[in-house]
């Protein structure tokens, strides 16, 4: 279906006409296409040594206007991930669930007029201030196949939405409607960064049922509102989103086998509805950049790991939030420092995640040869329980349209941890990438 | 009697007048010459040297309303292309494709390759700093103000300037750029005066690095068109929707 809606389109921007207009390229022409072809190669280097990833990425992109107040954009990208023929790593379920892709990325319109502005289709809404971590960019549910290693526009999933925005004496206001819902894809069982699922009783039997997903209609859509706005320097926003945990909640049901008496646990996934309020500030100071974000979020079921709790799950409220800086050292060395806090209201001793999670988050970029290579690190870890990723990596760049990029993935922390349970799955990894 | 009336009316005669225009004057008029006080876009291709290596290329199209609001799309490189950059004062906000979201950053941040954002950003003087004229100068046959440019506010690109602007036609002629330390950053030249819009402009820049020789950055204008641009463009908010 996606491969048939991506020829499409791919038809219909190419022999679109070319129309511009005040902040349009000029240079925009007839197949005017841009993109990217890049190959992706991981090896493992914990645990079994293997290959994990020989992904090979065709993007491409068309944009541009029809009229001065009606634009376009299409975006197509392919793949084939060569590592299921050429080394048969991982079961049947998770070649047919990762080897190969034709999706319809971002593709909408654009209209225009006066000081409101409309997009219409298939989008990245993207919120927030932070670097190197997903926090109030809650819109778009993520493509977590590869756990968060991808680049974020890569992960976002986009969204059939209309996204209808304001401008006005320096305010934007911004409204959303998601119709046609999406959620987090997960990867299945067996593929390199399957995300752990709740814990069972040893001995016991476990069920997983079909996921129980809303129906695409009107009642069950996603709404939502952002307010921004800067003053005197200050970026200010403030937003809610009557949406969805893209996450599934594993409601749970014990029962007994008669005959052998073993414990039957089954697992129904279902997505619930999720309201979030949030706001975010930046600003610049003497050179150093202040950000910061906050989310509230309203009735989320998480898990408990009391067996006599009648479906295993508890809804509490709870609040994310950031605060960062960014510096510039020496004119040279760019550096992020970010701290993060999760805390959970009415927190029940039971409950199987902290009432208090703590984490920071170091990032640092420079370049040499007039930026030519640029070494690049991130590290995030949590503060209260052994939870690392760290990813150091290299890019090179060349003639202008090639990168080169070799870098490590390291994962460190306990089985339960966001990172620990990818302690397994360090890997190396080489991507070459050439854009037109 | 005669005589003596003819002194009279010649000591009250009003006197040629001589007084030079303030170097706020010459400074505005200088900016005049470099870019139309309206709104417009203008194409910038950068050409980056250094010694012994292949020249690097860079092409950006920069939209400015006003002194002070600008926005830079990035054509080429490829790899580079729809990066944009916003400048509104000393604020400053990059849109990067590969996050998708505006992201607010420092003026120490180099973004848009071998030039300082302010070289590009920035088309007018006067709004950044104050002004002074040092002396007039003859060189070539023709005279030219000297100006001392102080910044009015530490971050922009350049603490001092020194400004030869040519006194019969404003036209900037060459420009020393200094950090705070006193310490020369760059030299530039105003060069390829045509005709653009109505006036004879500099369509091409050349800045030099004193401290390596060789080592130096063109940058060369183009296609220069007054164009409506609506407040709205020039928000963090509008970047995603810059059309490429």
């Amino acid at each position: 279906m996606n491969l048939r809606i991506a020829i499409f389109l791919l038809i219909i921007v190419v022999i679109s006409p070319v129309n511009t207009s005040a902040l349009e390229s000029e240079d925009n022409h007839f197949f005017d296409i841009h993109g990217f072809v890049k190959n992706e190669t991981a090896y493992r280097i914990r645990s079994t040594h293997e290959f994990t990833k020989i992904k090979n990425i065709l993007f491409i992109t068309k944009e541009g206007k029809f009229t001065p107040s009606i634009g376009y954009k299409a975006t197509g990208r392919f793949y084939y991930d060569a590592v299921f023929d050429l080394i048969n790593n991982y079961s049947k379920r998770v070649e047919k669930n990762q080897e190969d892709e034709a999706e319809l990325r971002d593709t909408y319109f654009d209209f225009s007029s006066g000081n409101f502005d409309l997009r219409i289709g298939k989008q990245q809404i993207v919120w927030g201030e932070a670097v190197g971590l997903f926090f109030a960019d809650v819109v778009n549910p993520q493509d977590l196949r590869e756990f968060i290693l991808p680049e974020f526009d890569q992960m976002r999933i986009p969204l059939w939405s209309a996204d209808l925005e304001y401008y006005r004496d320096g305010n934007h206001f911004e409204f959303v409607w998601i119709p046609i819902l999406k959620f987090h894809r997960l990867g299945v069982n067996d593929s390199e960064f399957e995300l752990s699922k709740p814990t069972v009783p040893t001995g016991a039997l476990t069920y997983y049922q079909n996921e129980d997903k809303p129906s695409n209609d009107l009642k069950n859509g996603e709404l939502g509102m952002r307010l921004s706005r800067s003053i005197k320097g200050w970026d200010l926003a403030a937003f809610c989103l009557y949406g969805y945990d893209y996450f599934p909640t594993y409601f749970r049901t014990l029962s007994t086998d008669p005959v052998t008496s073993t414990t039957i646990v089954t697992l129904k996934p279902k997505y619930e509805r999720l309201t979030l309020l949030g706001a975010t500030f930046a600003k610049e100071l003497k050179d150093v950049i202040f950000k910061g974000e906050i989310i509230y979020n309203n009735n989320k079921y998480f898990l408990v790991n009391d067996l006599t709790d009648i479906d295993g799950v508890v809804k509490k409220d709870f609040l994310d939030y950031l605060i960062g800086i960014d510096y510039t050292f020496f004119e040279k060395v760019d550096f992020n420092f970010q701290f993060m806090q999760r805390i959970i209201f009415n927190h029940d001793n039971n409950m199987a995640d902290n009432e208090m999670a703590t984490s920071f988050s170091i990032w640092l970029k420079t370049g040499f040869f007039d930026n030519t290579l640029e070494p690049e690190l991130f590290f995030v870890t949590s503060l209260r329980k052994s939870d690392t990723m760290f990813r150091p990596k290299i890019s090179y760049k060349f003639k202008g349209k090639w990168t080169a990029v070799l870098g490590i993935d390291v994962f460190d922390g306990r089985p339960d941890g966001t990172f620990g349970q990818f302690d397994a799955k360090d890997r190396t990894y080489l991507e070459l990438r050439y854009d037109f | 009697m005669k005589i003596a009336l003819f002194i009279v009316m010649l000591l009250f005669l009003p006197v040629p007048c001589i007084a030079h225009p303030s170097a706020e004057e010459v400074l505005e008029k200088a900016d005049e010459v470099r870019s139309p006080q309206l709104d417009y876009k203008v194409y910038v291709d950068v050409t980056s040297i250094r010694p012994g290596k292949e020249p690097k290329k860079a092409k950006y199209e920069v939209f400015i309303k006003g002194k002070d609001k600008t926005i830079i799309k990035t054509l080429e490189p490829s790899m580079d292309r729809g990066t944009s950059l916003l400048m509104i004062d000393y604020d400053l906000w990059v849109f990067l494709q590969n996050i998708s979201k505006p992201l607010r950053i420092s003026l120490q941040q180099r973004l848009i390759g071998d030039v300082a954002n302010g070289d590009i950003a920035r088309a007018n003087f006067s709004g950044d700093y104050n002004p002074k004229i040092l002396r007039i100068e003859n060189f070539t046959g023709k005279e030219y103000y000297v100006l001392e440019l102080l910044a009015k506010d530490e971050r922009v690109t350049y603490h001092r300037i020194i400004l030869w602007v040519q006194k019969d036609n404003s036209h900037p002629f060459k420009a020393e750029f200094y950090a705070v330390s006193g310490r020369i950053l760059k030299t530039c030249s105003y060069e390829n005066y045509r005709q653009v819009l109505g006036s004879l402009r500099p369509t091409r820049l050349v800045l030099d690095d004193p401290l390596v020789r060789g080592q130096k950055s063109i940058l060369e204008y183009s296609d220069m068109t007054l164009t409506q641009l609506p407040e709205k463009y020039f928000t963090k908010d509008y970047l995603k929707k810059l059309k490429y």
